[in-house]
Formats: structure tokens, sequence, C-alpha cells
């Protein structure tokens, strides 16, 4: 599977630049911090120059600084929340396929039915909602309304797996099911669960991103990329100043496509 | 045929109350009520807790909720905290709009489908296919709020071809104008809606794909076939794409400043409007109930193979 994966070399090269990112914003964040916060109430706004390459932000801030320091963020929150939601998608999944049945049934209604809420719409209302707004409660709202994907898919593969003659052995002596999902079906499900993890890392970077755009994001405290995209809420912003959001646009496009590409060598190298 | 259309019904129900339940229960957790903002604030407590009396704020939650949902059913949606409209003839006004456009970007998206994927299997393994395989992969893992701002930005602001925002230009004469003048304020929106960032990456790519496994046929099979088994794929999508779009119209009419629910959604939930905000939720989620039970009859329709439930 890993040969079949290195085989690909635009996935292998995406790969490489977005861990080359994470690692060079999580370097450069350690740097930039303290400079890029310095306020500066005579340079709001300003374009590109030769001491600010991206510009300042409307209080006077370095514009690159605060792009290292927000893909860092970006990236971070992106990978808790999906890991989160893969979490909470592969138990529900794993519980449906391992137990079949009624449970199957019953669980799968459960799907059905959160599938069919309008997600953006109740993130929301649970945003304004809570009191004590951070990372933490922004990545458990987002999970608790983005698991399907991953629990139909997992479900899927374990309905198959349960049949298998290995699956019966165990259930023939009395394994306890606790222990047949964590040695048998777990390391079986693995590449599955790989795959998910990054086909919903572009879409947790997404959603958030439209939260961000939308001013329901996380507060000030945590600059992200998307903090970047709310100002081309403004019309002013959006059509005189695109170096307040144009890097930023591009930064997630490119992380997006990387993403998607790795997504989809691996699913293939799984699938062969 | 009826048995199975009575079954998905009543699955919708039961959906159905649960997400009034869901939404009732959200209206209570938000702080506020009917009163805030109209009462002046010298008002006394004793008076304040007469008034709440009298609109029934003290009675246990199962009561409140059996009115409120007696209410909905007698077309009673409450009124707006900041418009002092009726809900229902606020949001009514603004859920056409909607429509229109799920309706246009729905088109666009079948017609590019499969046009896409009828030319991904006519020269399968080359180039076209290559292109349009990782083509669709890529424009679908776009964000919505990053390409809708691309778009304003290319589109309205540098080239001028197509308006930056709304629904319509002002001073616009004559039904033709008119309706040409909606068209163009359509067409950035629809396309935007269209990529889907936002979910899991490539379920609906592999829609386009699953067209082009049935795109090898000569061009006189085209009208035959094609196009017709591509009806199932289509509709099989339109349940979920409803559910989707209706759902991200929050951002994409608000990216656009379309006058839509989805913006007016946005802005009531700004201001704490919640009765409207709370209306527009389950006008959405019955939609989405609706456009799955509707797919799912659609979809036996076509090809009675698919078994429901």
């Amino acid at each position: 599977m890993i040969n079949k994966f290195l085989s690909q070399k635009r996935a292998v090269f995406c790969f490489a630049f977005i861990l080359l990112l994470l690692f060079a914003a999580i370097i450069g964040g350690a740097f930039t911090d303290g400079a890029s916060a310095r306020v500066s109430l005579t340079g709001r706004s300003r374009p590109p120059s030769r001491e600010h390459p991206l510009g300042t932000d409307p209080s006077g801030r370095d514009m690159l600084g605060q792009l290292v320091t927000e893909t860092r963020n970006s990236l971070l929150i992106a990978v808790g929340i999906t890991a989160l939601t893969c979490a909470f998608g592969t138990a529900f999944g794993l519980i449906a396929g391992y137990f079949g049945g009624v449970v199957d049934m019953a669980l799968m209604r459960v799907l059905d039915f959160v599938s069919m809420l309008p997600r953006l719409m109740l993130i929301i209302v649970f945003v304004t909602l809570i009191s004590e707004y951070g990372p933490v409660q922004l990545a458990l709202i987002m999970s608790a309304l983005g698991w399907m994907y991953d629990a139909r898919i997992i479900r899927g593969k374990a309905l198959s797996l349960r049949d298998e003659d290995f699956i019966r052995a165990a259930r023939s002596v009395g394994a306890p099911a606790a222990k047949i999902i964590a040695r048998h079906f777990l390391p079986h499900l693995a590449p599955v669960i790989i795959v998910n993890f990054t086909l919903n890392l572009a879409g947790s970077i997404g959603v958030e991103t439209g939260l961000s755009f939308l001013g329901f994001g996380l507060p000030f405290a945590t600059p992200r990329l998307g903090t970047l995209l709310n100002y081309a809420y403004v019309p002013e912003n959006l059509q005189n100043r695109p170096w307040l959001w144009l890097p930023a646009v591009a930064l997630i496009f490119i992380v997006m496509m990387c993403i998607h590409y790795t997504g989809g060598a691996l699913k293939r190298a799984i699938n062969d | 045929m009826r048995r199975i259309i009575l079954g998905c019904a009543a699955v919708c129900a039961v959906q159905l109350i649960l997400i009034s339940l869901l939404v009732f229960i959200l209206s209570e957790l938000m702080p506020g009520d009917a009163l805030t903002g109209r009462i002046s604030p010298s008002i006394t407590g004793e008076r304040l807790r007469e008034m709440r009396g009298q609109m029934g704020f003290d009675r246990p939650w199962g009561a409140r909720y059996a009115s409120w949902l007696s209410g909905i059913f007698k077309g009673d949606f409450g009124v707006s905290f900041s418009h002092k409209l009726p809900v229902a003839q606020l949001v009514g006004e603004k859920f056409g709009n909607t429509l229109l456009l799920g309706a246009f970007s729905f088109l666009i998206c079948y017609a590019l489908s499969v046009s896409f994927g009828v030319i991904a299997g006519r020269y399968r393994g080359s180039w076209p296919d290559r292109a349009v395989s990782s083509g669709s992969y890529a424009l679908m893992s776009i964000p919505q709020a990053v390409l809708g701002i691309l778009a304003i930005f290319i589109f309205g602001y540098t080239l001028k071809w197509l308006p930056p925002g709304g629904s319509v230009d002002s001073g616009v004469l004559g039904p033709l104008a008119l309706i040409m003048s909606r068209l163009r304020h359509l067409i950035l929106p629809a396309l935007t809606q269209l990529v889907r960032g936002e979910v899991a990456a490539g379920q609906e790519a592999e829609y386009i794909l699953s067209l082009r496994s049935r795109g090898v046929a000569p061009s006189r099979v085209f009208w035959a076939h094609i196009l017709r088994n591509s009806l199932i794929p289509a509709m099989s999508l339109s349940g979920s794409y409803l559910a989707a779009l209706l759902g991200g119209t929050a951002l994409v009419e608000t990216i656009f400043s379309y006058p839509g629910i989805g913006k007016l959604f946005v802005d009531s939930v700004l201001k704490r409007d919640y009765p409207t905000a709370n209306f527009i939720l389950l006008l959405t989620a019955f939609m989405a109930a609706a456009g799955t039970l509707l797919s799912d009859i659609i979809m036996n329709r076509l090809d009675p193979r698919i078994k429901m439930l």
C-alpha cells in the first residue's frame, strides 16, 4: 500500500508540501508571534512595501508575520477537529457494523436524521449559544454535526468484515466485542480510517473558513486564515485592498488541493 | 409503491417532530424572549412577571412546546423581534429568491456533470478524461468562501463582467430587462454553490465519475440511454444536494449579499432575532426532509431495483 502511494509522484509532492508548510509555520510562528503583533497607528492598511512584504492590516500589523501564525493555528485546529470527527464517526460505524441487525438499523436512522440537519446553520446557532467559545468547543460542535460520512463508510466495511472466518472464529471462542473490535476490526480498517481522515481534513478547513468569513469563527485570540478572509467581508477591502485577503485565499486554495491529491492517491492505493 | 411512499413519509414525519423538538430546545436555550426589547427599562419586576404570565411563559415547557407546535400547524410562526413583522411574511419574501438560486445552480450542476461525464467517458484514459477527473476533484475541494471572494474580485470588480452582489439592478425597466438582470445576478452565486469544500471531499465528484462509466456509447445512443440513466445518480444526488444547498445558502448568500433566507438567517442570528432564525432553521430542515423523501420516490420510480428503507 505504501509503495502504491509513493508511486504517485504528484500526491507525494503534495503530502511533502503540507508537512513542510506545517513545519515551517510552527517554527516560524515561534519567531513571528511577538513581532507581527506590534500595532502601528501610522501604518494602517498599507500595500506591500520593502519593510512589510505583504503589507499591513487595518491595525498596522505586519501581514507576513500574521500569515505564518495563522497558517499554524489553522492547520492545528483543522487537525484537531478532524481527529475528533473521525473518532466519533469511526466509533459509530464500528458499533453499527459490528453488531449489525437491529442495532445497525437504529443507528442508521440516527445517522440519516443528523445528515438531514442544516449543518452550517446549526453550528452558527450553537456558536452564538455557548458563552465560552474556544478551539475545543468549536471542535466538539463541528464533530457532533460532521461525523456521518466517516460512520457510513466504516459501517459498510465493518459489515462485510464481520462475516469473515477469522472474526467468526474469534467470536466462537467467546472473545468480548470490545476486544474483537480493537484487535481485529481496527487494524483491518486502518487504511480506510487514514483516507477518511485526509478527506475530512479538507472539509474541516472548508467549514472553519466559512464560519470565520461570516464572523462566527473563533475569537480574535486565535487568529486563523479565515480571520483574514473576514477582511473581504467589507466591500472596500475586497475591491481595493487585495493584500489583506489574497495571500490567505491562495494559501487555503493550495492547501486544500494538496490535501485532496494526497487523499485521492491514498484512496487509490488502498483500493488496489 | 404506495406502501413504500407511506413508509418513507412515516420516517420523514418522525424526523420532522425530532427536528421541531431540537429547534424548540435551542430556542429555549437562547437568552431573551419575545418581551426583550419591547418593554420599557423602568418596568417593575411584578408587572414583568404578570406580562410573562399573560404570554404563557410561566407554563411548563411541554405545554409551551405543544402550543408552539400547534401555532405552526395553524401557520402562526411568531413575530420577528427586529422587523416587527410576522416571520412567515418576512421569510416568504426571501424564500423564492433562495429557491430560484438553488434551482439555477442545480441545473448548472446537472448540465456540467452530464457533459463532462460524457466527455471523460468518450476519451477514457486520455487527457480529457484525466483533466475532468482531477479537475472535478480539485474544484469540489475549494471552500465556498474562498471561491466566492475570488469570483467577486475577478469578475465583479476587476473585469466588471458580472454584478458583485444583490439580486437585481435598481431602476431596471421592462420584464425582459428585469429577467436578464436577475439572471446576471444569479451566475456567480450559483457557480459558487456548486463547489463543496465543506463536505468531506469528493462525495459528489463521484457522481461525475459514475456518469463517466456510462459515457462510452456512440452519440446516437446518447439521448436514449445515457441521459435517462444519468437521471438516477442526478436524482439520488438531488435530495442530499437540496439539504447541502439549503444549509450552505447562509454562506453563499452572505458572500454575494443575495436577499435569500440564508442571508436573513445570518442577519437574524447577529441581531438576536430568534423567531426568524428558528423558523428558517425549521424550514430548512423540513425542505431537506421533503427533498430526501422526494428523491427516494423518484429514484424508485426510475429504477425499481433500488430498495427503500
